[in-house]
């Protein structure tokens, strides 16, 4: 593919993500029009009290908490992919969402009975982010372990939705035992959804997400010798310890960061790469990064309109309905078409 | 340059170690390569030929002594360092899915590349001449996972060739090949090893190729290594002592080893033709049993172009037909 096409490639993603991004904020119960959010943002003051606060406090953190969610799961379901060498990699399907969950369960549940949604302090909030990086990175190491010795794409699969499942019995049996109270604050973790996220956890998610998206600038490099197996990439000169090591970090803190304010979100981060190569016709890291970044962007966005998100309901549905759509037939594609055994040579 | 061996080892000793314990595979180790060398490793499977590569190339340590590249200890050398002295193309073809010939290929300027830093003119220049190098300089735009396993050997190769090393190590680049791509990737090989001033060190199972094209055999047994010019390792019986078992013999003519012919040899056969008709006649007088001659015998067979034959008064078409007469009438001509 020349580079014309792959500039027009990027351009039109751009412009679907930006396109999403207005929908999001200007349709909903009240429409606001475009140029009056725009007022808003630049602070030269708004028609009313109330558009500002739809704007500034209900829609703008749902879009950004959306924007930052599906690039990370994206990136983090691109580098587990080269890493496990597993076109089926997910933080979802292999478990490690659920790990973060786990690990963010223990803290919420162990700690003292204030309701999460009525405001943590920032000290908590990070123990909770915390715990849920660090059941992610367990799950990812011990789906990794397993993966070098089967080497079956298919056989890691089906061990991963099994450690996902392991860890959500625990949770049950957690909440099981648990006072009810406390429950609320859980139920938004198995559903996934973007909407209760607040500025001061955005600030906590988008730096994260800076540090882990920059890396994985560095880490493109290296991941392409990846794909030649283990022994090239380290006879090119690559540092094969440091960059597992690097991108396995990046990929619990991207999942586990994503999953503790915004839940489990499924799939994204199996699809969208998948869909980045086929759109460019390459596994080039230093494009597909990218692109499935804004594709995962894009996807959590139009699923979270979709999902009926915006004021319309009082409920809606839980973001995974509908990201479902998108990665099921993925997975199915992948093992039908054999893609999945031809990798795991 | 210098002319000293870019390639070197000192007293190596070359093994692993497992639960504490030293497992040594090859032991006293001194071998060197020049600059425009051919070696051939060769020896008997599980001799240790993939061990001592590996440990040439520095992806496993040495149990003791010293493997030198331009005279640098090895061990002594960055990742990135030892990746700008040697490449390495291994066994088995890989699949990366969807990467195009040239990216795969640029690879191979890694370890000349800042970690930002995007491609030069020069790095251009070298993946260019790489590509034309290895033969691959028309797939430049197709995608790997598009292309045979012979293609994508050398697309491997042009790869190694993009990181300018002073040594290239090749770990039985032929052996899942077919013998058309075998002979091209050897040809390839040989022109490089002349032409490009690399040293080149390949292992292989190709005991004809090794001992043709090889400007030296490293031949690896018993724990040890043995190197010298292909012509002093077959002169001296160290290869067919290597490799002739019990039913093996090392045939100087076709420089291979061949399955010994130990039953009582059947007639002696006088062949009567010229050229390569002679020599499939021969080829077929000897897979029935018997000993082609050019003397006197009380058989003889004569030969036409269209491989008509008469033999003691029988006669027929074709050598299948010949090597059956010979079978059955060799028994009783005994």
């Amino acid at each position: 593919m020349g580079k014309g096409a792959v500039a027009a490639v990027f351009a039109l993603l751009v412009v679907l993500v930006l396109a999403v991004v207005v929908v999001l904020i200007t349709q909903g119960s009240v429409a606001i029009p475009l140029g009056e959010v725009v007022r808003v943002l630049t602070g030269r003051g708004a028609e009313s009290e109330i558009t500002r606060t739809i704007v500034l406090d209900a829609r703008l953190p749902k879009v950004v908490a959306g924007l930052l969610a599906g690039a990370a799961l994206a990136v983090g379901g691109t580098q587990m992919q080269t890493l496990f060498r597993n076109p089926l990699a997910d933080p979802f399907v292999l478990g490690v969402s659920s790990g973060a969950v786990l690990g963010a369960a223990v803290v919420i549940l162990g700690t003292g009975g204030v309701g999460w949604l009525a405001g943590l302090g920032v000290v908590s909030r990070l123990g909770v982010t915390g715990a849920a990086v660090a059941g992610a990175a367990a799950v990812l190491l011990i789906a990794l372990g397993i993966a070098r010795r089967v080497g079956d794409p298919v056989v890691v699969l089906v061990v991963g939705v099994m450690l996902g499942y392991l860890a959500g019995a625990i949770v049950d049996m957690l909440v099981y035992y648990t006072d009810p109270d406390r429950l609320q604050a859980l139920a938004t973790f198995t559903r996934g959804s973007v909407r209760n996220v607040t500025w001061d956890e955005l600030q906590i998610i988008s730096i994260a997400c800076a540090v882990v998206l920059g890396l994985s600038v560095y880490l493109a490099q290296p991941l392409n010798a990846l794909l030649l197996g283990e022994r090239y990439a380290s006879s090119l000169g690559v540092n094969v310890r440091r960059v597992h090591f690097l991108s396995l970090a990046s990929v619990a803190v991207l999942s586990g960061i994503t999953t503790a304010y915004c839940g489990a979100i499924g799939f994204v981060g199996l699809a969208a790469p998948h869909l980045a190569r086929g759109l460019l016709r390459t596994a080039d890291h230093r494009l597909i990064l990218p692109a499935s970044a804004l594709i995962g962007a894009a996807i959590v966005l139009v699923a979270e309109y979709i999902a009926g998100g915006n004021g319309l309901t009082r409920t809606s549905l839980p973001l995974n309905s509908v990201t479902a759509f998108v990665g099921a037939p993925v997975i199915l594609w992948v093992l039908l078409s054999g893609r999945s055994r031809k990798q795991a040579r | 340059m210098s002319g000293g061996p870019v390639l070197a080892t000192e007293g190596l000793v070359v093994g692993y170690r497992r639960r504490g314990r030293e497992v040594v595979v090859l032991r006293g180790v001194e071998l060197a390569a020049r600059a425009g060398e051919l070696v051939a490793v060769v020896g008997p499977n599980g001799a240790g030929k993939s061990t001592l590569l590996r440990t040439v190339v520095g992806a496993q340590g040495a149990l003791a002594g010293r493997v030198l590249l331009g005279g640098e200890d090895v061990g002594g050398l960055s990742a990135r360092e030892r990746a700008r002295r040697v490449a390495v193309m291994l066994t088995e073809p890989v699949d990366v899915g969807l990467m195009s010939v040239e990216a795969v290929v640029a690879l191979g300027r890694l370890p000349y590349r800042s970690w930002l830093g995007g491609r030069g003119e020069r790095d251009q220049e070298v993946v260019d001449r790489a590509l034309v190098d290895a033969g691959v300089g028309s797939l430049r735009d197709r995608v790997l996972s598009d292309l045979s396993d012979g293609e994508r050997q050398r697309v491997m190769l042009a790869r190694a060739l993009a990181q300018e090393p002073a040594v290239l190590v090749l770990d039985e680049p032929t052996a899942f090949l077919d013998v058309a791509r075998r002979i091209e990737l050897a040809a390839v090989l040989s022109r490089l090893a002349a032409t490009s001033g690399m040293a080149i060190v390949l292992s292989t199972h190709d005991l004809g190729f090794a001992l043709r094209r090889a400007d030296q055999v490293w031949l690896v047994r018993g724990q040890s290594v043995t190197a010298s010019a292909p012509e002093d390792l077959a002169y001296s019986g160290a290869i067919a002592d290597c490799f002739a078992g019990e039913n093996m013999t090392f045939d100087d003519a076709a420089a291979t080893v061949v399955v010994a012919d130990n039953s009582t040899p059947g007639a002696t056969v006088r062949v009567d033709a010229e050229g390569r008709l002679r020599h499939w006649a021969e080829h077929a007088v000897r897979r029935a049993g018997c000993t082609p001659t050019t003397g006197d015998s009380s058989l003889t067979l004569k030969i036409e172009p269209d491989a008509r034959w008469w033999v003691d008064g029988a006669e027929g078409v074709g050598f299948g037909a010949l090597v059956t007469h010979l079978r059955k009438s060799g028994s009783t001509a005994r």
